[in-house]
């Protein structure tokens, strides 16, 4: 299965040139620790997260009104394109020890985001029908000819 | 410089250590979070997370797997598989209902003094790799300090 199926298509996103602040507004707006930073033609150029902003700018004592985005950003992220197997996805995540990637077309422009969730509620889903089958199979279980 | 003290939330939901586990998921549910400060006669004496009881049950399925494994290999009876995994099932089972908040609780605390500058809050809360540090006096806990609090100040133009 591609890792197209399973992604997020609403993906917030924020730009370089914005302030830390306005990027840290749209995270409590949204209820989410991840940023994908794209530039003017949506390729994304980097991640912001909760993280950075703690780290890079409140611990630090910088002033999150002044500093850009882009100064703080996790630059260059990995990314996968959408058409490639959800197993390539998790190899990447493990890779970079990152819970999140991005997700693109094939014109490198963002559409859509994947987490270690999205594919573990896969796995799931999966383990659950596989139990299924496997009750129907004991012993008393009723079946169906 | 705020201190930790002007940003924590003070009204800390926590549990007991003799919580079983089906009644600390109703409370994960109940209180919309994923982890609760432990404490034992007003004092605290630990931290226990969804993922802590994940830990724990994960241990407990291989534990059954290592017992169902070892019976396979040293019978010269083939043994029907499905029921294995019955036996596996109801093994975990059995254990996750007599298993309490003290069995799978972090007991090495990461806290602050109320007196912590936020900006050495934040450090903690990044050395540390975690999102939530609690704040202590006297080992008494008098509040919580999350990264998501943190950022909802740097939104606000607070810090």
């Amino acid at each position: 299965m591609s890792v197209g199926r399973i992604c997020q298509r609403r993906v917030d996103v924020a730009k370089p040139d914005e302030s830390v602040q306005s990027a840290a507004k749209r995270m409590l707006q949204r209820s989410v620790g991840t940023l994908v930073v794209t530039d003017d033609t949506d390729e994304p150029i980097g991640i912001l997260t909760d993280r950075d902003v703690v780290l890079r700018v409140v611990a630090t004592g910088k002033d999150a009104r002044q500093v850009k985005v882009r100064d703080v950003m996790t630059r260059e992220p990995t990314w996968i394109a959408e058409d490639r197997p959800i197993e390539e996805a998790l190899a990447t995540m493990r890779l970079n020890a990152s819970r999140r990637l991005p997700i693109v077309d094939g014109n490198s422009k963002l559409v859509g985001i994947v987490s270690l969730d999205d594919v573990l509620k896969l796995l799931a889903d999966e383990f659950a029908a596989i139990g299924d089958v496997v009750r129907q199979e004991l012993p008393g279980a009723r079946t169906s000819v | 410089m705020l201190k930790a003290r002007d940003i924590m939330a003070k009204d800390v939901r926590v549990v007991e250590p003799d919580m079983r586990l089906p009644d600390l998921e109703r409370a994960f549910l109940d209180a919309h979070v994923s982890g609760f400060p432990v404490v034992e006669d007003g004092k605290l004496v630990g931290t226990v997370s969804r993922s802590d009881v994940i830990r724990a049950l994960c241990v407990e399925q291989s534990l059954s797997e290592v017992v169902a494994d070892y019976y396979r290999v040293h019978t010269d009876i083939e043994e029907d598989p499905l029921e294995s995994l019955e036996d596996v099932a109801e093994r975990v089972g059995t254990r996750v209902d007599t298993l309490t908040v003290g069995d799978v609780m972090i007991k090495d605390l990461i806290t602050v003094p109320p007196e912590l500058a936020v900006n050495e809050v934040a450090r903690t809360l990044i050395d540390n790799r975690v999102h939530r540090v609690l704040v202590t006096k006297g080992g008494e806990l008098i509040g919580i300090v999350s990264s998501t609090d943190i950022v909802r100040l740097v939104a606000d133009g607070t810090i």
